[in-house]
């Protein structure tokens, strides 16, 4: 049976739900461009008609049965893991650069070229050993040659420095994400046990998420009633629940390939827990790809250059030291040698203080008291073409090598994270495509709703003259 | 496909900062006009350009060698050119000399003043220095590699100059070879220098103990000295000594003893003392002749290398060039390119960003 009264019901909870909608409208322009938000929108459902309403089943009109935002889960889930690989992309190239930028002889006297000026400096020599001038200055090539190689060294492990301070710096960032994403855990789990989903607490954690899996390979997933669990690595549980553990930098002794005076990642649980050490399960993100230019490649070319630097000091010292010097006296080292061997050669290697000091302790000649004997000098010019490396290799060919090795990898990094950047792109778009808010829409949809408003409006007052018209049906 | 505002955004950013990251890259590469500017760029090319790089170091290197080795050697035939003048003029006297119908024993007196001046001029030569260094003292260089009488104190070390890689060519002939006559007609232009460092102990042990045994036997032969004789005996035995391992002993003459046999010859009025001289100044031209053909084929081998080595220089530089030089051609019109490219996304961009519903709401 249908009654009037019912129709002013009708009227007043459609505009209710048209209040509803612009006000989500409104949120919706709102937050057109807040990062990480998705659209929302007003779910209507027909109400019911009531259980005595007879013959006829007349619907009570429209309720608002939820506010949802348009999203996909396992779109976000993608996203996140595609930014933990450009992350590391970016992180390595950003370093790779600067590590290539030592090793760059474009515009610049690298060892390169202070290598061949050393080995001509032998060359000067044999053209004349008795030359003081002459010895002077291989004495002085030698020393540029220790000083570029010393260079080399302190310009790498500066880069090692850097990255120390910046993982540092991201660690820091790191725990306050997590600590946000578990203060969110306990909104969206306070709010959702309501019934209503929380949209926002959502959309800002999917988006904390997605920075954290920047900086560092994480893997989550909702656990109970809304909370999500984040582990980084392979276990080290960052959020759970509505606790959040904390990552701290160490500077700890040498590690497997990590160097001493380099920083460790230590897990703390709380802080009254004791601290662990995890940095090798850090793979991914701008983390992983700062520690693996920190420890992999720089490391590998501070091992190299070290062999590099000790293995030429070591064969010239060899052939020095079976020469004779200027005054007929047996030579020694012309190269000082290091108590630590050829661990950090490249950062010890100097030029003996005996030769230092006095030139005439270089060795030219093979036989003593014969000044114009030069084939100590002509062995050690001639060193610089012998396969001093593997049997195979000259320095020459080593040092390129290492060089072409470093560019190969700066060069695919530097792709890789370029083309990442697309790929990311291509994501973000279509994740804009579905949960973005576009003003055309919206300025629809608040059309839509002004007009549905406008004939709810219309309802009640029909709704009232017919009450007129049925009250004035005395009269 | 529906398409948020975001997404706009998204893209216009993304390919306005592609192509200004490209315009950058082709800036820097005008800039510098290099294709090159960091390893990365190109690996392969950046390996070659530092190969190529260390090539030409040592080729400047070895043109340096050159010219010295070069200065070296034509002040060493200056010199024997002085050395052959001296003998050919004692020749001369000595034939004007050797018979009775154009000389008398005054005459010979007289020419025997003109000799020791010869031997004076020979011993000059002999002492002869290029800047500090005496060039006929094999590695002794810094004493007189000849004493009054004509004795050697040099020793056999030829100095041998890099030239190009792994070439070597022996800069100095030592004294002995031209005034003493040792080895006199043997010798190449290249002579060999250890291979490694076995060869290099071998070479050093061998020398010492030539050395030790030289220094012993002077010590016995001082031992032994006493009368006249008995000194021309042990001097001859030293000769013999020096000589000793001679293949060409009738070629090789000891020069100071020829002219001073002949300003003998001439003193004591002689006849068949020059005579015999005669013979001995002919030999020891010989000797100069072949240590100047010796000379003057290591000057001719520099100059070939020379020449290889400057079109070297210039083949490593062209090669340098073709790696990291930019193709100014294609970089503008990559550059022109990249600008309309720009041009085009942001009027574009204009366009696509500007209007919305509301625009027509009015």
């Amino acid at each position: 049976m249908s009654k009037i009264s019912s129709v002013m019901n009708i009227g007043q909870r459609s505009m209710m739900n048209s209040q509803t909608g612009l006000q989500t409208v409104s949120h919706n322009i709102a937050n057109k461009n807040t990062e990480g938000y998705s659209r929302q929108r007003v779910e209507l459902v027909t109400n019911a008609p009531p259980a005595d309403m007879g013959k006829y089943q007349i619907g009570t009109g429209a309720k608002t049965q939820t506010v949802t935002r348009t999203n996909n889960p396992h779109l976000e889930k993608q996203i996140e893991q595609e930014m933990t690989k450009l992350g590391y992309g970016q992180g390595k190239a950003a370093y790779l650069d600067r590590v290539e930028q030592v090793v760059n002889e474009q515009n610049s006297k690298g060892l390169n070229h202070y290598m061949g000026e050393f080995f001509n400096a032998f060359r000067e020599l044999a053209n004349q050993p008795e030359s003081l001038p002459i010895r002077t200055q291989v004495k002085e090539t030698a020393i540029q040659l220790t000083q570029n190689f010393k260079k080399t060294n302190s310009d790498l492990k500066t880069i090692q420095r850097e990255i120390d301070n910046e993982i540092s710096g991201e660690l820091t960032e790191i725990n306050s994400l997590t600590s946000e994403i578990a203060d969110l855990n306990q909104k969206v789990e306070s709010a959702e046990i309501q019934g209503a989903p929380a949209n926002d607490a959502r959309d800002r954690r999917d988006l904390l998420l997605k920075k954290l899996g920047e900086k560092i390979n994480i893997k989550y997933s909702e656990v109970d009633r809304g909370k999500v669990q984040v582990v980084a690595g392979a276990n080290i549980v960052l959020v759970s629940g509505y606790d959040a553990a904390e990552l701290k930098p160490n500077s700890s002794p040498a590690q497997g390939n990590k160097r001493e005076g380099n920083v460790d990642i230590m897990f703390q649980l709380n802080p009254r827990s004791s601290q662990f050490r995890v940095t090798d399960q850090i793979t991914g993100g701008k983390l992983g790809g700062m520690l693996e230019v920190r420890d992999q490649v720089v490391n590998g070319m501070l091992d190299r250059l070290d062999h590099l630097a000790y293995t030429i000091a070591d064969n010239i010292n060899a052939v020095h030291a079976t020469g004779y010097d200027q005054r007929g006296r047996a030579a020694g080292r012309f190269f000082a040698a290091s108590s630590s061997g050829e661990l950090d050669y490249s950062n010890n290697i100097a030029v003996t203080n005996l030769v230092q000091n006095d030139v005439s302790h270089i060795a030219a000649g093979l036989v003593p008291d014969a000044p114009a004997d030069n084939r100590i000098a002509n062995y050690i010019s001639s060193l610089q073409y012998k396969p001093l490396f593997n049997g195979k290799d000259t320095a020459d060919d080593f040092y390129n090598g290492l060089v072409g090795e470093l560019s190969v990898v700066t060069r695919k990094a530097r792709a890789m994270s370029e083309h990442q950047q697309e790929a990311l792109t291509q994501l973000k778009n279509i994740r804009e495509s579905i949960s973005g808010v576009s003003l055309d829409e919206e300025t629809v949809k608040m059309i839509e709703y002004q007009k549905a408003f406008d004939a709810s409006a219309k309802l009640i007052k029909t709704a009232d003259e017919m009450l007129d018209t049925v009250i004035n049906l005395k009269r | 496909m529906r398409v948020s505002d975001a997404q706009n955004y998204l893209n216009t950013n993304l390919a306005i900062g592609k192509n200004r990251n490209e315009m950058s890259e082709l800036q820097t590469q005008a800039a510098s006009q290099k294709r090159i500017n960091k390893p990365s760029d190109d690996p392969v090319g950046t390996t070659k350009l530092l190969s190529s790089r260390t090539n030409e170091q040592g080729i400047a290197q070895y043109l340096k060698n050159q010219d010295f080795a070069k200065d070296f050697l034509d002040f060493t035939d200056k010199s024997l050119e002085e050395l052959s003048n001296a003998a050919i003029r004692a020749k001369e006297l000595a034939l004007s000399q050797a018979n009775d119908p154009s000389s008398s024993e005054s005459s010979r007196q007289a020419v025997a003043t003109e000799v020791r001046q010869l031997y004076n001029q020979v011993l000059q030569v002999a002492n002869r220095r290029f800047g500090n260094r005496y060039i006929f003292g094999g590695y002794q260089t810094v004493q007189k590699p000849f004493d009054g009488e004509g004795n050697y104190r040099g020793d056999r070390g030829e100095m041998m100059i890099e030239v190009n890689k792994g070439d070597y060519i022996a800069m100095n002939v030592p004294g002995d070879m031209i005034f003493l006559g040792r080895d006199a007609k043997k010798g190449g232009v290249y002579n060999s220098v250890p291979q490694d460092s076995q060869d290099l102990i071998q070479t050093q042990i061998k020398e010492m103990r030539e050395q030790e045994n030289k220094s012993e036997e002077s010590q016995q032969n001082t031992n032994i000295r006493g009368p006249a004789s008995v000194r021309t005996a042990s001097e001859a035995l030293s000769k013999q000594s020096d000589f000793g391992d001679m293949s060409y002993l009738g070629n090789g003459e000891n020069v100071f003893k020829v002219f001073s046999d002949l300003e003998i010859g001439m003193m004591a009025n002689d006849k068949g003392a020059i005579q015999e001289s005669l013979e001995k100044l002919d030999t020891v031209l010989d000797q100069v002749v072949h240590a100047r053909a010796k000379v003057g084929s290591r000057v001719t081998n520099l100059e070939n290398t020379a020449a290889t080595l400057h079109s070297a220089k210039v083949d490593e530089k062209a090669k340098q060039s073709t790696i990291e030089d930019v193709d100014a051609y294609e970089l503008f019109s990559n550059l022109s390119k990249n600008e309309s490219t720009l041009k085009a996304t942001m009027a574009t961009s204009a366009k696509i960003l500007q209007p919305s519903l509301l625009d027509f709401l009015k």
